[in-house]
């Protein structure tokens, strides 16, 4: 399974029942970095949620292993948050979170990256 | 008691109830009057506080206002003083330059007895005893002079005093001679002198003449895959690639525009969110200046030198008017005060101008620099629009990777709803189809 199948199976929501599927997501998603150490990773990735109102964006929490979908009103983790308004741009299919930068991956797979946000 | 004695304690007692209640009743209406008083008092507060709020804005900006007009005065005093000291310093500096290309068209016309100009260019070497074009015209002259002695030692010595300008000098009035080989020579010294990583500035200069065919197409082919080869062995560099990126979108930022006093002046009296509207409206605005600047780099006419000569004393002049390395703390300084003096005193405006525009007058830098500089920069860097054409397209990658940086922390940085404040009054709107709500609210 693709790093960006897998990310937009996060909508599919079946892995909310199944933890093994749940698992096999973020193993993945974790596996797109494998040159990467683990503090070299990104903490987690942003994206925005097709599951329809009152849902608007979704986390997958590399670091914590769980996937969140978040309300239009409810906040995510800070750390998360600040990429909100670009998780729910058009332009981008989703957003790596970093300690020091995120990287919003484009439509056409270009890569924006944006420090200290 | 008897039965009137006990009517009577009654009536008594009536008409003490009677007065408890009058009191309670004056006592009630005292209330009233302490509560509108409370209440004329609370709004008394509330309009203080706004009126406060007023003023500190007001002289928030007044502060704001004194500091740009002290800052834009004290700019003006500077600047005078600055320039005296370049004068007084290097006032010299620039009669070289200014003679340097005349004494080569009149020596063509041979307008200028030998002897003359020799003894014009023996002034200057002794006046600017460290200054490279002194020497490399005093090369010049005993050449044309056909004194090779003299000619041999103050060669050595240009050489020693700046090798890659001495030698892209005689490049390029061997090719103005029409003496090709020893053109492509001095041209060969000059390349092996440059480190891609730590570049002298006049490589603009250089790029300029290849570019513009100066050297002929031989020297081109040969210079332009000098130039591939430099780029690959930076490309090579960790950082270097999100440099040039970083780079290009710190140039390409600076094009924002202001946004008009006069603009949405409803926002920015009722809404504490202004700013960073502002900020995302200009923002917004950058992206067809931006579209708009690389569109008339590349559909407006370039202006084609009419003849190689013309084009080699163009580049000789672009080569001899830049200012020499011991000139530039000054030329730094003059610079950021014509900035300050160009942005009213706005510092932080010209601050962030002076960040990204000089860069263009750093002694030393990386080719991958050059290349901005040429394109952004023509006025500083000396280039003509061909080799900013160059410069683009070769720097294509790291503009569209720079300027998508950019648009995306714009669009990371839009509010996501904005604040309406009138007087003790607060709501939001996300995107404007609050209206009805809110105005119900209000």
């Amino acid at each position: 399974m693709g790093y960006i199948d897998a990310m937009k199976r996060l909508d599919a929501g079946s892995h909310h029942e199944n933890r093994a599927e749940l698992d096999a997501l973020i193993q993945a998603i974790a596996g797109e970095f494998p040159e990467l150490t683990i503090e070299q990773r990104p903490l987690g990735i942003v994206g925005a949620c097709y599951l329809g109102a009152p849902y608007e964006v979704h986390i997958c929490d590399l670091a914590g292993g769980i996937v969140e979908h978040f309300e239009r009103s409810r906040a995510m983790p800070p750390q998360f948050e600040r990429a909100r308004s670009l998780a729910v741009h058009p332009s981008y299919v989703f957003i790596e979170i970093y300690p020091d930068c995120v990287r919003a991956v484009g439509v056409g797979g270009a890569v924006s990256v944006i420090d200290n946000l | 008691m008897s039965d009137s004695g006990i009517s009577a304690a009654f009536s008594a007692l009536d008409r003490n109830i009677s007065t408890v209640n009058d009191n309670l009743r004056i006592v009630n209406d005292n209330i009233d009057r302490v509560d509108n008083k409370v209440s004329v008092v609370a709004q008394l507060q509330s309009n203080t506080r706004d009126e406060l709020s007023q003023l500190s804005d007001a002289f928030a900006e007044f502060v704001a206002e004194y500091r740009r007009k002290s800052d834009w005065q004290l700019a003006q005093t500077q600047i005078v003083e600055v320039r005296q000291k370049l004068e007084k310093e290097f006032g010299y500096h620039d009669e070289v330059r200014d003679t340097a290309i005349g004494l080569l068209q009149a020596s063509d016309l041979g307008l200028v007895r030998e002897d003359s100009a020799r003894k014009k260019v023996e002034d200057f070497v002794m006046s600017c005893p460290k200054y490279w074009l002194a020497a490399t015209l005093s090369a010049l002259v005993n050449w044309l002079a056909d004194l090779r002695e003299l000619a041999d030692k103050a060669l050595a010595e240009a050489l020693k005093r700046h090798d890659s300008k001495s030698s892209l000098f005689f490049a390029l009035v061997c090719r103005r001679a029409h003496r090709d080989e020893a053109s492509v020579r001095w041209l060969e010294r000059y390349f092996q002198n440059q480190n891609p990583s730590a570049m002298q500035r006049e490589v603009a200069a250089m790029l300029d003449a290849v570019v513009n065919g100066a050297f002929g197409g031989g020297a081109l082919t040969t210079s332009l895959a000098v130039i591939d080869s430099w780029l690959e062995e930076l490309e090579e560099q960790p950082g270097f690639a999100d440099e040039q990126r970083a780079r290009w979108a710190e140039a390409l930022d600076v094009m924002k525009p202001h946004v008009a006093a006069t603009e949405y002046l409803t926002l920015r009296q009722y809404s504490p969110t202004w700013i960073r509207l502002e900020r995302a409206l200009s923002a917004a605005r950058r992206n067809q200046v931006v579209h708009d600047f690389f569109e008339r780099l590349f559909n407006g006419e370039t202006v084609v030198p009419p003849s190689l000569e013309a084009t080699i004393d163009f580049i000789l002049k672009t080569l001899v008017e830049e200012f020499d390395e011991e000139e530039l703390p000054l030329r730094r300084e003059l610079a950021k005060l014509e900035l300050i003096i160009a942005e009213k005193g706005d510092q932080d405006v010209a601050d962030s101008r002076y960040t990204s525009e000089v860069k263009a007058l750093r002694e030393v830098t990386n080719f991958g620099e050059i290349l901005t500089n040429a394109a952004m920069y023509p006025e500083r860097s000396g280039t003509t629009e061909a080799t900013r054409r160059y410069a683009v397209s070769r720097s294509q990658a790291w503009i569209v990777a720079g300027f998508s940086d950019l648009v995306a922390r714009d669009r990371a940085a839009i509010p996501q709803r904005v604040e309406l404040k009138a007087g003790s009054w607060t709501g939001y709107s996300s995107d404007g189809t609050e209206e009805v709500s809110l105005v119900g609210d209000c």
